[in-house]
């Protein structure tokens, strides 16, 4: 069978993970790369050796008008997914990778849906942490009920100043500016909108319901969108409307003098999880492997249940696991066929459910995402 | 020697007494029970001196002894009253059970009745005590993990594991005059709750601004429950400081404790780092045994620390709670919590519950 060619629009930070799960790959060949200063995108040549072949593009939509691609993996601001999207599925594409958070309001979400439909392309929201090892596991172990019925997910996003990669100033820029970012807080949204898409998709997926309302607050400190206070409830299932009702809360905190070494953000991830016979705790994700997971007090994940304690250890820790995970499952959908994780549907809930959560703290309100059009 | 009188002989009479045994400072010469019975039954229990009188009826109890410490151990419902009552019979330290009252207005009352009898009010608060958030407090006041930024607690209660609760103790609390809070009573988020609402203004020495609380109804307690709350912030150069708490319920899961089966979570985020402390009601059973889960743990200056020595049993909290009242009371000292600093608290636990019912922000 003849390769899947691929094309990669964007060749700034988050490339560099995004391209893992293409490179070594029998199934896959990247053909080309586009990025607005071509600069950019022979520095990812050279720093993955890549084939000297390949052609760099300043404009994607020359790139998509001139090679014959099979996937293309959009890694750009999110005010441009919508359009590049677009454009890209009716370039004959077999499948679309769009970078998360999916776009920036809904219509653009029902937009880009409708063409890929159309046009019988697959849409992937790129989403990491779905396929980060531990999470993987924990998600598995919750729908074996291993914890009985889960009632309460809360995730806790640490930030710290330093101790992580080096993020260009262009890289950041675009994520304060409202336009580009998405999300309507005047500071933009690096946290909430961007960051925050993972945390939402997390909350729905690990307990598979939909959210009846949600309620913010954020704040700002040294121009961030932080601290944020965010919570929610679950629609009843109806399977489980005698159980204990299921709710939600997560928590950005930005710690200005802190010192979270990773090889990629400094940042960090602590998930706990609440059923009916236990407590699940998922240690860490975007600085898994670094120097907290060597403490043993943060195994990947910890169970509190039939009044004992249980580690799961002996997980791929590092987070660009994730990553390569996710990329080989959208090469293996569009081989194999099957949905994309997360399909168009997931990625506009998605979005609606942080738009709702955006909302609120701008309103004050408590917001059902189903109202967020 | 300083002559102390217990009103309620229920559950917890057996951690609220334990710091006045084997204390030289203090004598144990009464206590009171409307079920004479149950007093005897403590008198056993722990050995108490056989000539210590019983009462049925606590005005008849102060009014008869010559106290110089009353304990009051009552329904919420009745914490008001009693005090006033101590008070009159110018009882020098009054320790009232928390939470403090049901109102502002009747926290007022007992204030004053304090005041002009010259009683030292105490509102019994014992988490602040316990051995491993004391050592937090520590830290974190001499500017450890530098300006504190979060404060969060979850509160986990379990079904099975702990002690035997009587029935007597339990039907009180459904009753929404006598357990207070909202129109429908708040055992969770005004009876336990109470503690978290004091640890959340205790660690960050700060008052609240504004609370946002959510509070379901499962098998008629207001629980699931959460609450956000922002402190005051003194300008906008400062750090915001926010905080939240959880209250889960997990009605099949078994908690070993030689208490109630639930335990607490708190972590609190600095701007140099952040600090887990692991365990309250609990403490010291399976999950304190595992390793994974150490008194404290703190992660600051890309490292991980951890503090495993401590008096690992719930126990030591009310003991030294009640040894900090007697030498306040030795020594016409202040306690913690005064009846203002308790009055702050019940402002801010009863905003909450506000909040939970009305579906708004509510403003301190």
């Amino acid at each position: 069978m003849q390769k899947l060619k691929v094309g990669i629009i964007g060749c700034g930070v988050i490339f560099d993970l995004n391209i893992l799960g293409y490179l070594n790959n029998p199934d896959v060949q990247i053909t080309c790369l586009c990025d607005k200063r071509k600069k950019h995108a022979e520095q990812k040549i050279k720093k993955f050796n890549l084939n000297s072949e390949i052609k760099i593009y300043s404009d994607y939509k020359d790139m998509l008008d001139s090679e014959n691609l099979d996937i293309i993996e959009i890694l750009l601001p999110h005010h441009l997914h919508c359009e590049s999207t677009m454009y890209a599925a009716q370039t004959q594409l077999k499948g679309i990778s769009v970078q998360k958070p999916m776009a920036t309001t809904i219509s653009e979400c029902d937009k880009m849906i409708k063409i890929c439909k159309k046009n019988d392309v697959k849409l992937k929201i790129f989403e990491n942490f779905t396929f980060y090892p531990p999470i993987m596991l924990a998600r598995q172990l919750l729908r074996e009920q291993i914890i009985g019925e889960v009632n309460a997910v809360h995730i806790k996003t640490l930030e710290a100043s330093k101790g992580g990669w080096e993020v260009p100033k262009g890289t950041w820029r675009w994520r304060i500016d409202p336009n580009s970012c998405g999300g309507g807080l005047d500071c933009g949204s690096p946290f909430v909108f961007d960051d925050g898409y993972h945390k939402f998709w997390l909350a729905l997926y690990l307990i598979e319901a939909k959210i009846e309302k949600v309620y913010a607050w954020i704040d700002r400190y040294a121009g961030l969108d932080v601290p944020a206070y965010i919570m929610w409830k679950y629609k009843p299932l109806k399977e489980r409307e005698f159980l204990v009702p299921s709710y939600g809360t997560m928590e950005y905190n930005y710690s200005p003098h802190m010192i979270i070494p990773s090889p990629y953000y400094n940042e960090d991830e602590i998930i706990i999880i609440t059923g009916s016979k236990g407590i699940m705790w998922i240690n860490q994700a975007t600085s898994g492997g670094n120097i907290m997971s060597k403490s043993e007090v943060f195994p990947p994940i910890v169970l509190f249940k039939d009044g004992k304690i249980e580690t799961i250890q002996n997980l791929k820790r590092d987070w660009k696991y994730g990553f390569i995970n996710s990329t080989k499952h959208f090469i293996k959908a569009i081989k194999e066929g099957g949905l994309a994780i997360l399909n168009g549907e997931e990625g506009k809930y998605t979005t609606q459910f942080a738009l709702a959560a955006l909302k609120s703290s701008m309103t004050g309100k408590e917001i059902c995402p189903d109202d967020i059009e | 020697m300083l002559k102390v009188g217990i009103i309620g002989c229920g559950v917890i009479f057996d951690l609220n007494i334990l710091g006045y045994l084997n204390n030289p400072d203090v004598k144990i010469t009464c206590l009171c029970n409307r079920t004479i019975e149950k007093a005897q039954d403590k008198i056993k229990k722990f050995g108490l001196d056989k000539d210590i009188s019983i009462y049925s009826d606590y005005k008849e109890m102060l009014k008869q002894e010559d106290l110089d410490i009353v304990e009051i151990l009552l329904p919420h419902n009745l914490h008001a009253e009693a005090t006033i009552a101590a008070a009159e019979n110018s009882v020098k330290g009054i320790s009232v059970q928390k939470p403090m009252a049901l109102s502002l207005e009747e926290a007022d009352l007992m204030i004053n009745a304090c005041k002009q009898s010259g009683s030292i009010l105490s509102i019994y608060e014992n988490f602040i005590f316990a051995p491993h958030i004391l050592k937090a407090k520590e830290l974190l006041d001499k500017g450890y993990l530098g300006d504190l930024l979060s404060f969060r607690i979850k509160t986990a209660m379990g079904k099975k594991g702990g002690w035997f609760v009587p029935k007597s103790s339990e039907d009180w609390r459904s009753i929404p005059k006598k357990v207070g809070g909202s129109k429908k009573g708040s055992p969770v988020l005004f009876d336990n709750g109470w503690h978290n609402f004091v640890l959340a203004c205790w660690f960050f020495n700060n008052k609240i601004e504004k609370v946002f609380a959510w509070t379901d109804n499962y098998q008629g307690i207001d629980a699931p429950a959460y609450v956000m709350f922002k402190y005051k912030q003194e300008n906008d150069q400062t750090v915001p400081q926010y905080g939240s708490m959880e209250f889960c319920l997990m009605p099949e899961m078994e908690i070993p404790s030689k208490y109630y089966p639930t335990d607490e979570f708190i972590e609190i985020s600095g701007t140099k780092g952040i600090i887990w402390i692991n365990q309250g009601t609990s403490i010291g059973n399976k999950m304190s045994e595992s390793h994974i889960f150490p008194p404290i743990v703190i992660y600051k200056e890309g490292q991980i620390e951890s503090y495993s020595e401590f008096e690992k049993d719930w126990k030591y909290s009310f003991i030294n709670a009640t040894h900090h009242f007697i030498n306040v009371i030795k020594n016409n000292g202040e306690p913690i919590l005064s009846g203002t600093q308790a009055r702050r608290i019940l402002n801010f636990n009863l905003a909450a519950i506000k909040s939970a019912e009305t579906g708004k922000i509510v403003f301190l």
